[in-house]
């Protein structure tokens, strides 16, 4: 992350070097669940980026003699309705999840924060037009929109990343132009202005380095959602389909084989659910680390 | 004051339900398949498919068809099912009630736990019961609802059986709620604890806190009908704005539970392709969730002092 250009210390700036730098990573590795969380998180992308490698079995590999076996020494996590490997089918959905949770959040704090910008920085017309536009996105319940474009678009890991990504936008948008609002207000930026630097240099330069803090806390909160949302979407039918795996499909598939097989669904459950607090517990961190003000 | 900020807000909302309209128009216009022959069959009379295609006015510019839809839809017209032919309007009706039960017996849950888990995890900050209370807030949160739908079913109504694995009201009784909206409510009540606490940490170091301990009150007074009163009016205004994702967990739970409410019409018929259907429910779930954010602001407005005198 690049060290803003401007100094003044307002709350919103991260500085990753030098004696504030030092605070900075002080106050985030002070926080044990932080630390947690940047552990299972580092442990679920290696999983994800190494999983030809570790998993123990290809994915989509069948073992008709094996079939819903209960987790033993060969197959640790058990088996499915087809005899594939749970554990392996777990760590290859980690790498769908990741891709999912990191594509997604690029695509919606890019667009978000480049309308929140353009909404903060010029306000009258534009403000009001682009956050008119997120609130009737927001005026939908996620959940119901990303099934609703899933239904018309259909399911595939293209359609889903695009799809949740298009839902993060508002709130990278919403949280971008409160900070453009108050950032652009300053002393320094006027004086920019004033030298006669264009609107685009000064919102570089000067506006943007000064908002990143909250959007850094917001992308990484929306990791775990969009990680969550996915899994949603598999789970319903409309995301990943099989035989790639991904935890909300292998949940799904399990529903039928809840007497027989509960592991099926126990395991996937468990990694979304282990996944989602640790992105959760990091995105906590850096808001105290941040902001100790925004502590909750 | 309250009212001109009440008659704002109102006034803000009709871009918000215009957009929704528009929104849901254009995913109907772009949902794959062509509704006259969804209505007439695979290979219907050219002719005949013409004089339906103008009787719809489906041969009209987009603005016009935008025009004759939302017209039928403020008469209350939704459509019919592709494959059952009933009205949409009907379906919704019928598996409404369903969902506003699990909605509102799930927001019981989670204010029952949450409100006195964020009160004790504040009056005991960074206690053992504080850390404790703070990691379970997290831990639901981040547990998806679906998941812990089949937790719930696994233990409690396979294994110990003590309660019904869902079904409808008709054929279990309300016992067929109490599984759905512990899972419902369980990240709900997780989020209300954490905001909670939150404020109620801000409000007990205020000075009217201190003058009430000074006077010798009984801490459960102190804590519980004056702190936690200021303390609430956030907590009511998300608890309003999250009812948004209470809706759309709503569908996830009820597909789960297969109790046949919106959110199962929803899931069925995505199944189907059932386009209607699909955008009919999408579009009352929205314009309630609209409704439901307006009624919160306007409360807002009337418990916030500080709002009357902005």
């Amino acid at each position: 992350m690049a060290q803003p250009v401007v100094h003044g210390g307002r709350p919103w700036s991260v500085r990753l070097t030098g004696r504030r730098g030092s605070a900075f990573w002080r106050r985030l590795t002070r926080s044990p669940l932080t630390v947690a969380g940047v552990i299972g998180a580092l442990l679920v992308i290696a999983l994800g980026v190494f999983a030809d490698r570790v998993a123990p079995f290809p994915f989509a590999e069948v073992h008709l003699t094996d079939r819903t076996r209960t987790p033993n020494l060969v197959y640790l996590l058990g088996t499915d309705q087809f005899g594939r490997d749970i554990l392996s089918r777990v760590i290859f959905g980690a790498r769908i999840s990741l891709i999912v949770g990191v594509a997604s959040t690029t695509i919606g704090s890019s667009l978000g924060v480049s309308l929140g910008t353009l909404a903060g920085y010029c306000g009258g017309w534009v403000d009001e037009g682009i956050m008119r536009s997120m609130d009737v996105i927001m005026a939908f319940p996620s959940i119901v929109l990303g099934i609703a474009l899933a239904a018309v678009l259909g399911p595939g890991l293209g359609n889903v990343i695009l799809i949740i990504g298009l839902l993060q936008i508002p709130q990278f948008a919403r949280i971008t132009r409160g900070s453009v609002l108050t950032v652009k207000e300053l002393d320094y930026v006027l004086a920019a202005r004033a030298l006669g630097q264009g609107s685009a240099i000064t919102v570089v330069r000067h506006v943007l380095p000064n908002c990143v803090g909250p959007i850094v806390v917001l992308a990484s909160l929306t990791v775990s959602t969009a990680i969550g949302a996915e899994a949603a979407l598999s789970f319903l039918g409309l995301g990943i389909q099989p035989p790639t795996p991904s935890w909300g499909n292998i949940l799904s598939d399990g529903r039928q084989y809840i007497l027989q097989a509960p592991w099926i669904s126990t395991f996937s459950g468990l990694a979304i659910t282990i996944t989602i607090l640790a992105f959760n517990f990091i995105g906590d961190g850096l808001r105290d680390a941040i902001d100790p003000r925004m502590r909750t | 004051m309250v009212l001109r900020y009440i008659a704002r807000r109102l006034v803000m909302v009709v871009p918000v339900v215009i957009g929704v309209t528009v929104v849901v128009f254009t995913l109907i216009r772009l949902a794959p398949g062509d509704p006259v022959q969804a209505m007439l069959g695979e290979n219907p009379d050219p002719q005949v498919a013409v004089l339906r295609r103008r009787a719809l006015g489906l041969d009209q510019p987009l603005p016009v068809q935008y025009g004759i839809w939302l017209a039928r839809t403020l008469r209350g017209d939704l459509g019919r099912s592709l494959f059952t032919r009933e009205y949409v309007t009907t379906l919704i009706f019928d598996r409404a009630p369903t969902t506003i039960s699990l909605a509102g017996l799930s927001m019981l849950v989670a204010i029952g736990i949450g409100v006195p888990a964020g009160v004790l995890a504040a009056t005991r900050k960074d206690s053992w019961s504080d850390n404790l209370s703070r990691l379970l807030a997290m831990l639901g949160v981040s547990m998806p609802v679906f998941w812990l739908g089949l937790i719930l079913i696994i233990v409690f109504a396979l294994n110990l059986r003590l309660l019904p694995a869902g079904g409808s009201l008709d054929q279990n009784g309300p016992s067929a709620l109490v599984l759905p909206a512990i899972a419902l409510g369980a990240s709900f009540a997780a989020l209300i604890m954490r905001l909670t606490r939150s404020a109620m940490l801000e409000v007990l170091v205020q000075d009217y806190v201190r003058t009430a301990r000074a006077k010798g009150l009984h801490e459960y007074t102190v804590n519980y009908r004056h702190a936690l009163k200021a303390a609430l009016i956030p907590v009511i205004t998300v608890i309003g704005f999250q009812t948004g994702t209470l809706l759309g967990g709503a569908v996830l739970t009820e597909t789960i539970f297969a109790l046949p409410g919106l959110g199962r019409l929803l899931t069925s018929s995505i199944n189907a392709r059932d386009y209607p259907v699909i955008l009919g429910s999408v579009l009352a779930v929205a314009l309630v969730f609209v409704f439901v954010n307006l009624v919160v602001d306007v409360l807002y407005a009337l418990l916030d002092p500080r709002i009357k005198y902005q």
